[in-house]
């Protein structure tokens, strides 16, 4: 099973390790992103999300088939948010499941790892004192 | 030909717009010509760092040929997770 989506509202862990749950799969493996509170010392209020939702949902799930190629693993789910998340609040759900862990885990740090090269979204920093795009190449 | 530019992240901050109509003159048609019609009207946009270019939803290499109507976005490098 893949499962890729883009929302606005609060990303549910729970429901994401409940819909891989399965007998068969005896490893399951989460990454789970978090807006961070400071970058380089300075206080970072909330992020800033943009989408280009139609080709980053083909993008994610892009990555969920090429992962379903490389490992077997059953299911994949990549959950990520748009629009305004605040400090502390969870900025990317991905979960991978498979028979074994070791698939499991290097399929879910691909595809963190993809997702942030290929998959069209950006997120702004809002600091107490201004706010900046973030850039993967400083 | 007529295109739907769509610049995201930055590239929206530089063009002042996420969505604009873009006129390329008619000798031109592929990306490599739309990227220099756009520093030419854009001139920072020249200063982005290897930013990529999606024709209809799909990355694009610099000699695919555009279309009238196609939607074009500017794809700065990306910062999700």
């Amino acid at each position: 099973m893949i499962d890729v989506k883009i929302q606005k509202t609060l990303l549910d862990l729970n429901k994401c390790v409940k819909k891989v749950a399965n007998v068969s799969s005896g490893g399951t493996a989460v990454f789970i992103g978090t807006a961070r509170d400071e970058t380089d010392g300075r206080k970072v209020v909330r992020l800033e999300f943009e989408a280009y939702k139609v080709m980053a949902l083909k993008e994610m799930e892009k990555i969920c088939i090429e992962a379903t190629k490389r490992w077997p693993i059953h299911d994949i789910i990549i959950h990520h948010r748009d629009g305004t998340v605040p400090a502390g609040e969870t900025a990317v759900i991905i979960v991978a499941s498979a028979s074994r862990r070791d698939a499991a885990f290097k399929a879910c740090r691909y595809a963190i790892d993809t997702l942030k090269e290929t998959v069209p979204i950006w997120k702004k920093e809002i600091f107490e004192d201004g706010e900046e795009w973030v850039s993967p190449h400083p | 030909m007529k295109l739907h530019i769509l610049a995201f992240g930055i590239s929206g901050d530089i063009l002042g717009s996420q969505k604009i109509v873009f006129n390329l003159k008619s000798s031109s048609n592929t990306v490599k010509q739309l990227r220099g019609a756009l520093v030419d009207t854009y001139p920072k946009i020249g200063e982005l760092k290897n930013y990529l270019i999606a024709v209809n939803t799909e990355y694009a290499d610099d000699n695919i040929v555009l279309h009238n109507d196609d939607e074009v976005a500017i794809i700065p490098p990306t910062s999700g997770g």
